[in-house]
């Protein structure tokens, strides 16, 4: 009777294994592209990036036997990337490959490359990794993953309030680092 | 959405976009490792914890053995996560706290005794022995590393490759520029009349006190951090290797020790002994520099994010996976855990010891706490 209930257990064990990889995979090939997307727009770092959206993955179904809750998964894995990113911030890392990525981009800019046009959104972004690392995860979420107050708050693990807090500081620094005129408040 | 919002909107957008057309590793690439990753982690947990692993395989028969559960193949019990319910935690409660600037990282003690946290929104704040705020002084730029020896706090601006003497009177004195621009992360350590400063992963520039020369150091690796042991200013490289720079001279000397190699690395003496941890791992290093061959090492749950020792104690600063923070003391002597780990409410970041207690930074409360440091 132990022998046959083990038998079951493998085989079941066995089964969610297989089922949970195969979740796992299809949520990577739905989500992953954005969540490096997220990562990128945080840190500024392509290869960090996929690191951490990669990492976001096993940190979030290491865990789980089964996913259970596949409409949520987008959700936790969204504030695990926005987790990461504040932790590497913190952690005082460092990257070598910042030259590298930026030659990359040299060499593969699209046909309708518009210089002025990307100068200027490259400028928004250097004043947006300029803000503290809540704001900054903040602003990207608002304005580029077009999130509400409240999807923002349960990336961030925080209120609403002091996501309107966080956005409303966040906009008043950027208007006086970028200059009102810049971003088309004059 | 006023205009200020879509051109916000408009330019994050053009930079995703273009990031977006870059070439990256094959999807199909990253998701096998991801895969693989997910299993490895699991093993290893089962392992690791041989207790927790028992415990998920009696539950495991006990659910598959229960004849009702034989036709729900999709409630299968989930083990290890989500994280522990907050009631079941045993947490540490802060004697106080003090509201500061916006996420607030270094915390650092001297000048006249007095606590200061180096904060996210561009300011430096200066606590009293109770934890009252003092000051609260605009930097020029987001604030890195605080150093302190005696009176003088310097503080590390790395968004202006610079540093900044702050009078904690009046405020911030005209910033010294050390490197050429914007640096990705500064480390500063201060003594005898010279103020040591590690562009991290690129330089090491020596700022003479008395008269706000700079100079450079020539280094045989990108340094990451800087720690002064007796006449020494040793230099933490990505490599792992540890070079003691002489004061003197300020030629850099043969490295003495090899530590694990990281792009991210703290690296501090107390007393005789030298402490390192990477930041990525729970891995604590306790290294003699007089018997190099005594090093040891000691594994914690979690990343060690900081470590704080006075003559007395010794506490790290411990994040688990499911992003809590714990504080966990430690006997100075071995690296080794004294007591249980205790979690604290809030993230906290950095911690030093100063007047009995043990001040941590808490960046997402914009707080500092402190908690008694016995």
């Amino acid at each position: 009777m132990r022998t046959a209930v083990a038998v079951v257990g493998t085989t079941r064990v066995a089964d969610a294994r297989a089922d949970r990889d195969a979740q796992v995979s299809a949520l990577f090939d739905q989500h992953f592209g954005r969540l490096r997307d997220l990562a990128y727009m945080i840190l500024g770092d392509r290869d960090v990036a996929e690191e951490l959206a990669m990492e976001a993955f096993v940190k979030t179904f290491s865990g789980w036997t089964r996913i259970r809750d596949v409409d949520r998964a987008d959700a936790y894995l969204r504030r695990a990337v926005v987790n990461l990113c504040r932790s590497r911030i913190r952690r005082r890392s460092i990257e070598y490959r910042v030259n590298a990525v930026t030659y990359r981009r040299e060499e593969r800019r699209a046909p309708d490359w518009d210089p002025e046009r990307h100068e200027d959104a490259r400028r928004v972004w250097a004043a947006v990794r300029d803000l503290p690392p809540r704001q900054r995860a903040a602003i990207v979420l608002r304005y580029m993953e077009d999130l509400n107050e409240r999807e923002i708050a349960e990336a961030l693990d925080c209120s609403v309030g002091t996501v309107r807090s966080q956005l409303s500081r966040a906009r008043q620094k950027l208007k006086r680092s970028l200059g009102a005129e810049e971003l088309g408040d004059g | 959405m006023d205009d200020f919002d879509r051109e916000l909107r408009r330019s994050l957008t053009t930079i995703r976009d273009e990031a977006s057309e870059l070439d990256g590793r094959p999807v199909w690439e990253a998701r096998a490792e991801v895969l693989e990753r997910i299993r490895h982690r699991r093993a290893r947990r089962f392992v690791a914890s041989g207790a927790v692993a028992a415990a998920a395989i009696a539950v495991t028969l006990y659910v598959v053995a229960r004849p009702a559960s034989i036709d729900r193949a999709d409630e299968l019990p989930v083990t290890g996560s989500p994280p522990v319910s907050e009631g079941a935690l045993d947490y540490l409660t802060p004697s106080g706290v003090t509201p500061v600037g916006e996420e607030p990282r270094d915390v650092s003690v001297g000048g006249r005794g007095r606590i200061w946290s180096a904060n996210g929104d561009a300011t430096v704040s200066q606590l009293d022995e109770t934890g009252a705020e003092l000051a609260r002084f605009d930097t020029s730029s987001v604030p890195g590393d605080i150093a302190i020896a005696g009176g003088p706090v310097w503080v590390a601006l790395p968004q202006e490759g610079a540093v900044v003497e702050v009078d904690p009177v009046t405020g911030p004195m005209t910033p010294i520029q050390v490197f050429d621009g914007a640096v990705d992360g500064m480390e500063l350590t201060v003594g005898q009349g010279i103020l040591w400063v590690v562009s991290r992963g690129d330089k090491l520039a020596i700022v003479d006190v008395a008269d706000r020369t700079v100079s450079q150091v020539d280094l045989a690796e990108f340094p990451l951090d800087v720690a002064i042991h007796g006449s020494s200013a040793w230099v933490l490289s990505v490599d792992g290797s540890v070079t003691p720079v002489d004061q003197a001279s300020r030629t850099a000397l043969d490295p003495v020790f090899s530590v694990t190699p990281s792009t991210s690395g703290d690296l501090t003496f107390a007393d005789e002994a030298l402490w390192y941890f990477t930041g990525r791992d729970g891995d604590l290093m306790r290294l003699d520099p007089d018997a190099v061959e005594d090093a040891s090492t000691t594994s914690y749950e979690g990343v060690v994010v900081d470590l704080a020792i006075d003559p007395q104690v010794a506490w790290v600063v411990l994040r688990k996976d499911d992003g809590s923070s714990w504080l966990q003391r430690i006997d100075r002597a071995t690296g080794e855990p004294q007591g249980a780990a205790r979690p604290i409410e809030g993230t906290a970041v950095e911690a030093a010891i100063a007047h009995g207690s043990l001040w941590v930074t808490l960046d997402d409360r914009d707080e500092v706490a402190r908690f008694p440091k016995a």
